[in-house]
């Protein structure tokens, strides 16, 4: 076992003593960490670490991702005011075997939601049978007509998906949402692990924890792949809203790690249906573009005629098939939260198998029986308006006022399309540091997945927590923060027991190796701040203080 | 690919804003020591005049008390010239380049402005000021430090150094007028110009006092310091020096980067470096001083304008003509293909020469 730090006063108690998950299904005990060797050894090295211990190195760890500016962005009249994403240093650890069921589902999904774009902007054959209603998908607000009938190299839309994930009562995950679009956090997944690695390698050392830094090369491969086919050495660029977007650092971050330029919507310009980058040598093509920029600001002369972050013609270029935008537009109308509910039966008519992750039971208010069931059961349900994203207009019911509700049920009824229900899941907990020591509190899971050729899904994800006691609003704007995720390798067989102990031995020779170097970073880290602080004590003001 | 048009004016306008504080933050810095000790009491009315900024000045404060103008100069925040906002473009600049600069300048470059932003009124009383501009130039020190030791050396450090030089110029020749503006004021009189002290503190203020001793002995003439702080090539921040560095990297761009220069701008900088020569030849230069600093700040300002017309503006239309010939990105020569050879490696040789890399 590993060496700790820090041990533990025998005469406190134990770190997770006071631990009680409740109802919920806990992400760390599950049925019992007993019969999981990987799981039990990093409970016991949870309940070495002394609580202060724990306390004083998470404040350490948040305060140098402000110094490093991993954070986003609020804007008020003059300022803009940069705010770390709260961070929980306590990491959610997924077996090999849950991360296996999490990554063949995920691929299963995004290639259904694949087939039924290119289908729905191609022949329309699920639409012809009578799967998924027509007016649902062409009458969405986020469907484009303008992409009837362009092809798209592998037939690719939707290169980077997050599929957002909940665990029920019983531990099974099931899919609460999909995002099709620009679905952001990835920079936090690789984030948090740098950040775990550098204030906890005690925690993680010896550990066989699955890597997640090579996203970015992944992600320019598989993007790549997808670069119109009479393409020669494709030139990649990442586009983004510019510095006044809140997700400003995920996209320098991912425009460092694949080495692309970032770019705005002003640095590039369309002649005769090609797309140019405005480079100090002149114009330079670019062949491939990893947009930021939500459908309705990428292109003023197709779309919202009054953006300035987009790039007139942009949409020229790709119905002339010179260059591949990622996510293609027109992909929000696969993540509609009424398309959803006919996920199970999209997976089924293309690829004719099962999901192998559940749905959330939904009920369509539009179907008959579905809104009478609403409106009868709308205390116990969450009910979505549809065609809207991140989390706006949900009314929780069991946590609605009376007038809520009835407002509720008046819209409902008013515009029975526009919604749908699901009952309240009961999310899995984890363990999460608070005030009051170590309590569970609620997560989800967003796994991301690329697709080139083919699909590829990070091992590891954004694991969102609800810090407030009870809550279960994951979302960053309400008091959420995030997780570590460790996906483990597979467990040892005990037949080969013997030479993977052998192997561990090796790799804990090395890791020891390479703990003797990040502590020797972590310490020019401190001095660093120590530097700062006396830096800073020329203005007799304390260092670090949030105020931008 | 190539640095981005608008990546390229970023580079320049960072290094200027981070100069520019760093002299302000000098300045200021002669000011509080000149100012001790004067016998009719404290004026600072003359840095308005440097800066020709009376006008917004007098929009906003009653008085040119020395406390409100060392606030408008050091941490007003609806003062486009002070160090504050100074450091807040430098900050934005880094930031819209986050993507391409090392995670340190950028920090860095966050740090810096945070301290004169969070600045307490008590770090501007006169006790004070001078630690605390001494604290300024140090975070632009370091900034200037981190920059030359983590930027890439493409084309755009050859911007980031131009914004440096062309800064470093405007600013010396400034510093330079800083008696003719207390004249202008009726802060010292005429033979205030000849007045020892304040060469000396403006020799000590850009570091030049060593050096000049190094080169002159004898007791200090003040036509001679002007003369040192504009002619002498070996002195950093001297005008010709700064002037000639600029010349450099804007031969440099055209040569080494391949960046295609306008021959406009290159005239526009040696008509400079010949008006610095010129004025070089007429022993009785000082009286003139004035006009000489004006010209050099107007010729600064149109260099800096060739420069956006030359560099910064992709004029779409006239570059339509050379949009296919861009020739695409290609791997450096040393990068070890898949086959095991290098590009330089593959490129026919002589016998000799091959059988040595073979080895």
């Amino acid at each position: 076992m590993a060496q700790l730090s820090a041990f533990r006063d025998p005469s406190q108690p134990a770190l997770l003593s006071n631990y009680k998950p409740g109802p919920s299904y806990c992400e760390l005990m599950g049925d019992g960490v007993e019969d999981r060797p990987r799981l039990l050894e990093f409970w016991q090295r949870l309940e070495q670490l002394p609580f202060e211990d724990l306390t004083l190195r998470a404040a350490d760890a948040l305060h140098d991702l402000y110094e490093r500016g991993v954070t986003f962005t609020v804007y008020t009249d003059r300022d803009a005011i940069d705010r770390t994403l709260p961070f929980d240093v306590i990491p959610r650890v997924l077996s090999a075997a849950e991360w296996a069921t999490i990554e063949s589902g995920v691929k299963q999904r995004v290639g259904a939601l694949n087939l039924f774009l290119g289908d729905i902007y191609g022949e329309q054959k699920i639409l012809k049978a009578g799967v998924v209603p027509r007016d649902l998908v062409e009458g969405n607000a986020n469907y484009r007509p303008e992409m009837m009938g362009v092809a798209l190299p592998h037939g690719t839309y939707v290169h980077v998906a997050g599929i957002d994930l909940v665990r029920g009562a019983d531990g099974e995950f099931y899919v609460l949402e999909d995002n099709a679009r620009t679905p952001s956090g990835v920079s936090y997944v690789v984030e948090n692990r740098h950040l775990m690695q550098r204030a906890f390698p005690d925690l993680l050392e010896g550990f066989r924890v699955r890597d997640v830094s090579d996203y970015g090369q992944k992600l320019r491969e598989k993007l790549i792949e997808t670069a119109p086919a009479d393409c020669d050495n494709p030139q990649l660029v990442l586009l983004s809203p510019g510095v006044f977007n809140s997700a400003y650092y995920e996209h320098i971050y991912l425009a460092r790690e694949m080495g692309v330029a970032l770019v705005e919507g002003r640095d590039l310009v369309v002649v005769d249906k090609r797309l140019f980058a405005k480079t100090i040598t002149g114009l330079q093509r670019v062949d491939v573009v990893y947009r930021r920029v939500d459908d309705d600001f990428l292109d003023p002369r197709a779309f919202n005629p009054d953006s300035m972050l987009g790039v007139p013609g942009i949409m020229d270029c790709l119905k002339a098939g010179t260059v591949t935008i990622a996510n293609a537009p027109g992909t929000g109308v696969a993540d509609d939260k009424a398309v959803y509910a006919y996920m199970p039966k999209i997976i089924e008519y293309y690829l004719g198998e099962e999901p192998i992750l559940a749905n959330v039971k939904t009920y369509i208010c539009r179907v008959k029986k579905d809104l009478a069931y609403t409106l009868e059961h709308m205390d116990e349900l969450v009910v979505k308006p549809v065609g809207e994203s991140g989390g706006y207009g949900i009314v929780i019911g069991p946590m609605a006022s009376k007038k809520e509700l009835d407002d509720c049920k008046e819209a409902v009824k008013a515009k029975p399309e526009n919604f749908i229900a699901q009952p309240m899941v009961q999310l899995s907990v984890c363990p999460t540091l608070t005030e009051d020591g170590v309590a569970p509190r609620h997560v989800d899971l967003r796994p991301f997945a690329i697709t080139g050729e083919e699909t590829w899904v990070l091992p590891g994800g954004l694991t969102r927590v609800a810090l407030r006691k009870g809550s279960i609003i994951v979302n960053s704007s309400q008091g959420g923060g995030t997780k570590d995720t460790w996906v483990l390798y597979e467990e040892a067989s005990t037949a080969g027991q013997s030479q993977v102990q052998r192997q561990n031995q090796s790799l804990s020779a090395s890791s020891s190796g390479s703990q003797s170097q990040s502590q020797s970073q972590s310490q020019s880290g401190s001095q660093a701040q120590t530097q700062s602080q006396t830096n800073a004590s020329y203005q007799g003001k304390e260092a670090g203080k949030p105020t931008e | 690919m190539n640095l981005l048009a608008r990546q390229a004016e970023s580079l320049f306008w960072l290094g200027r804003y981070i100069e520019r504080a760093s002299s302000l933050a000098r300045i200021m810095m002669v000011q509080t020591a000149f100012d001790r000790g004067r016998a009719e009491g404290s004026s600072w009315q003359w840095l308005l005049a440097l800066y020709d900024e009376s006008e917004d000045f007098h929009k906003r404060y009653d008085e040119a008390t020395s406390d409100n103008v060392i606030r408008y100069f050091l941490n007003d925040p609806e003062h486009s010239g002070s160090v504050l906002r100074s450091l807040e473009a430098a900050r934005s600049n880094a930031r819209a380049l986050r993507a391409m600069i090392s995670t340190d300048l950028w920090m860095h470059s966050n740090r810096a402005y945070r301290r004169v932003k969070e600045l307490p009124d008590s770090a501007l009383s006169e006790m004070r000021l001078s630690a605390t501009c001494d604290a300024i130039q140090i975070d632009c020190y370091a900034l200037l430090g981190i920059s030359s030791s983590t930027l890439y050396r493409d084309a755009g450090w050859r911007f980031f150094q131009l914004g440096i030089d062309l800064e470093r110029c405007d600013q010396m020749s400034r510093l330079l007028d800083v008696r003719f503006a207390q004249l202008q004021t009726g802060e010292a009189d005429g033979a205030l110009i000849g007045d020892f002290s304040h060469w000396t503190m403006l020799l000590r203020a850009c570091g030049g006092h060593h050096a000049y001793r190094r080169l002159v002995s004898g007791p200090l003439q003040p036509e001679n310091v002007a003369r040192f702080l504009i002619f002498e090539n070996s002195f950093a921040r001297s005008i010709s020096h700064c002037i000639g560095e600029a010349e450099q990297s804007i031969t440099e761009l055209r040569t080494v980067c391949g960046v295609p220069t306008p021959t406009y701008l290159l005239k526009r900088v040696s008509d400079i470096i010949d008006m610095i020569h010129t004025a070089q030849m007429d022993p009785g230069l000082v009286p003139y001083l004035h006009n000489f600093n004006d010209a050099v700040q107007r010729q600064l300002a149109e260099l800096t304008n060739d420069l956006g017309s030359s560099y910064f503006d992709v004029d779409v239309a006239s570059k339509k003509v050379a949009v296919d010939e861009t020739p695409p990105d290609e791997e450096p020569d040393w990068v070890v293909k898949k086959d095991g050879q290098t590009d330089g490696a593959a490129e026919p040789k002589p016998a000799s020469e091959q059988s040595q890399s073979q080895s």
